[in-house]
């Protein structure tokens, strides 16, 4: 799906929001990340069509939609408030979404998505009585039924734990898939980005400054290096998990999740380099990479080194002054990379 | 209580049940429209639907009267549509008791839908809902407590209406001769034991009226977060 638009919108000469490109949006998550007051909400309630006096362009699909009323729109927006409505109960708030579909797509086994979504025990509850996290898992289900051909999501997840939050997106992830859904998703959570961000738009000071694959712009000056990873063996002989990234054998605590393919992260802090093996030594991964670039870290309080196991693998560790003037860092050095199986962490 | 007391009581029903039908059909939209309003004439308007509650009720029925005289623009097209006048007619004083109770109704029900979260609004639209569906199935049902005390209020300011009714209405038994005009003719005539009775419904009526109006009046839940 393509998505093409120039919006400016000006709330004082200091604050001024100008995004404007072409994207083409991959069925799934599209991840939206930059620091707060950098105008991303304001860019999805335009998108939505909540700020009709802003000018701008905006097509979807080549079809030019920006004088179009919000209703009026394939695109629908669940914001971070939930604004379930007050006066009906909460299968009642979902029905009102599935009376004006879209037409996208249809959902017809409501209560499996209900299930699915951890919501089928709320459904005849009053809004009031719901939590904060409740609340945006009713939100976030009568956003997906609504049949849009694009889902905005605005912090979607902000009310909900760690655990609870990486099963509903998984549930998102899905849902897209079976139905060729695309969703722009804003997220303070680099974690909700690991887990299902395909692609991830950079915003900063009110204007987009990157767009690419989530790895590449997950690994942008950072210091945890992402990859993706294959599920070899779920579980070996030694009760670990086998992960292939190229060919490097990685192993990790056994994952809780079914899928196949997993964003793995390590931690730049986790990675220890050597110039020799350890045979006699507790750590579960030990693999060769070679040393392809080192800067001072962001703190300048050590050394970033940036090393690569192979085409799909690169890592970084970070080090101390003292430890790069004992390893004599250069350029396309071979070293040991060492970390443990708990500090992989998948996704 | 005789039997022109207990019209004047039933006339007085009548006008106060009319007018608070009219002023809801009225009054919703005007609400919604002023709610919505962002430009500087909303004071102006808000001001002019005001005046009823400081102008004296016998300034607002001098104008009436002589707006319902059949010299004036209005009064003579009345006449030549209906064949009657409506200076000291029923109509009239239901004409009378809209315009001098359009505050009581407008304004708690405008103030209701202004508490309302814009978000629901928006959110509704983003789900496909057009202004229309919006406004009977979200905007309706959430400020029904200010629609609930507007037509109360409108009730019951009507049933306490005097000085309007005697200045464009006159006292015509079954016609224009409210609960209100029977009290004072009957204390003129120093007929004081009628007074009193029709004076007890007049205050059993308006008393019964607010405590079922402030029973409703909890704070609803999600007028303001």
């Amino acid at each position: 799906m393509k998505l093409e638009f120039d919006y400016q919108e000006s709330f004082s000469p200091e604050v001024t929001l100008s995004f404007k490109n072409t994207l083409t949006l991959p069925v799934g998550v599209t991840g939206i990340l930059g620091d707060s007051g950098s105008g991303k909400t304001s860019f999805l309630r335009w998108l939505a069509g909540l700020s009709l006096n802003v000018l701008g362009k905006l097509h979807l699909d080549d079809q030019q939609i920006s004088s179009l009323a919000p209703d009026q729109r394939d695109i629908t927006l669940v914001m971070q408030d939930s604004f379930l409505f007050p006066h009906m109960n909460v299968e009642k708030n979902l029905l009102f979404s599935v009376k004006r579909n879209k037409g996208s797509y249809q959902v017809n086994n409501l209560n499996t998505i209900y299930k699915v979504f951890g919501i089928y025990d709320l459904l005849h509850q009053s809004v009031s009585s719901l939590s904060g996290g409740q609340r945006q898992r009713v939100a976030l289900v009568r956003g997906l039924l609504n049949g849009a051909k694009l889902l905005l999501l605005d912090e979607p997840l902000s009310a909900l734990d760690k655990e609870n939050a990486a099963d509903l997106l998984s549930a998102i992830s899905f849902f897209c898939q079976k139905y060729q859904l695309r969703v722009l998703m804003v997220s303070h959570s680099l974690d909700h980005h690991r887990k299902v961000s395909k692609q991830i738009i950079r915003v900063e000071n009110g204007e987009i400054t990157s767009v690419g694959s989530a790895i590449s712009e997950l690994n942008k000056n950072s210091d945890v290096c992402h990859s993706t990873a294959t599920v070899h063996k779920r579980k070996n002989i030694d009760g670990l998990c086998e992960l292939e990234v190229g060919d490097a054998v990685l192993y990790t605590l056994p994952i809780t999740n079914d899928l196949e393919t997993v964003t793995i992260a390590i931690d730049s802090h986790d990675v220890i380099l050597s110039q020799t093996q350890h045979p006699q030594c507790s750590v579960a991964n030990q693999i060769q990479g070679e040393v392809i670039n080192w800067k001072p870290s962001k703190g300048h309080d050590g050394m970033l080194v940036e090393l690569r196991v192979n085409s799909s693998l690169l890592l970084k560790s970070w080090i101390t002054y003292k430890s790069y003037q004992k390893l004599n860092i250069d350029e396309g050095q071979i070293l040991w990379l060492q970390f443990k199986a708990g500090a992989i962490h998948c996704y | 209580m005789t039997g022109s007391d207990w019209q004047a009581v039933f006339l007085t029903l009548q006008l106060a049940a009319i007018s608070t039908g009219i002023l809801l059909v009225i009054g919703i939209p005007m609400a919604w429209w002023i709610s919505r309003m962002q430009s500087r004439f909303k004071v102006v308007l808000e001001s002019i639907i005001a005046l009823p509650i400081v102008l004296p009720p016998t300034v607002l029925g001098f104008y009436l009267l002589i707006m319902f005289s059949p010299n004036s623009a209005v009064g003579s097209a009345w006449v030549s549509i209906t064949g009657s006048t409506l200076a000291f007619s029923f109509t009239g004083i239901v004409l009378g008791s809209v315009i001098y109770s359009l505050p009581f109704v407008v304004q708690p029900i405008q103030s209701a839908m202004e508490q309302m979260q814009q978000g629901y609004w928006e959110a509704a639209g983003s789900l496909g809902a057009n202004k229309i569906d919006r406004f009977f199935t979200l905007v309706l049902p959430m400020v029904w407590k200010g629609l609930l005390i507007g037509a109360g209020l409108g009730f019951a300011h009507t049933l306490g209406e005097f000085g309007v009714v005697l200045m464009i209405g006159g006292n015509l038994p079954g016609e224009t001769r409210v609960l209100s005009i029977a009290i004072f003719e009957h204390v003129e005539a120093f007929e004081y034991e009628r007074a009193h009775w029709l004076s007890a419904v007049a205050l059993i009526l308006s008393f019964t009226m607010l405590v079922l109006l402030y029973s409703t009046q909890k704070q609803s839940l999600w007028v303001k977060k």
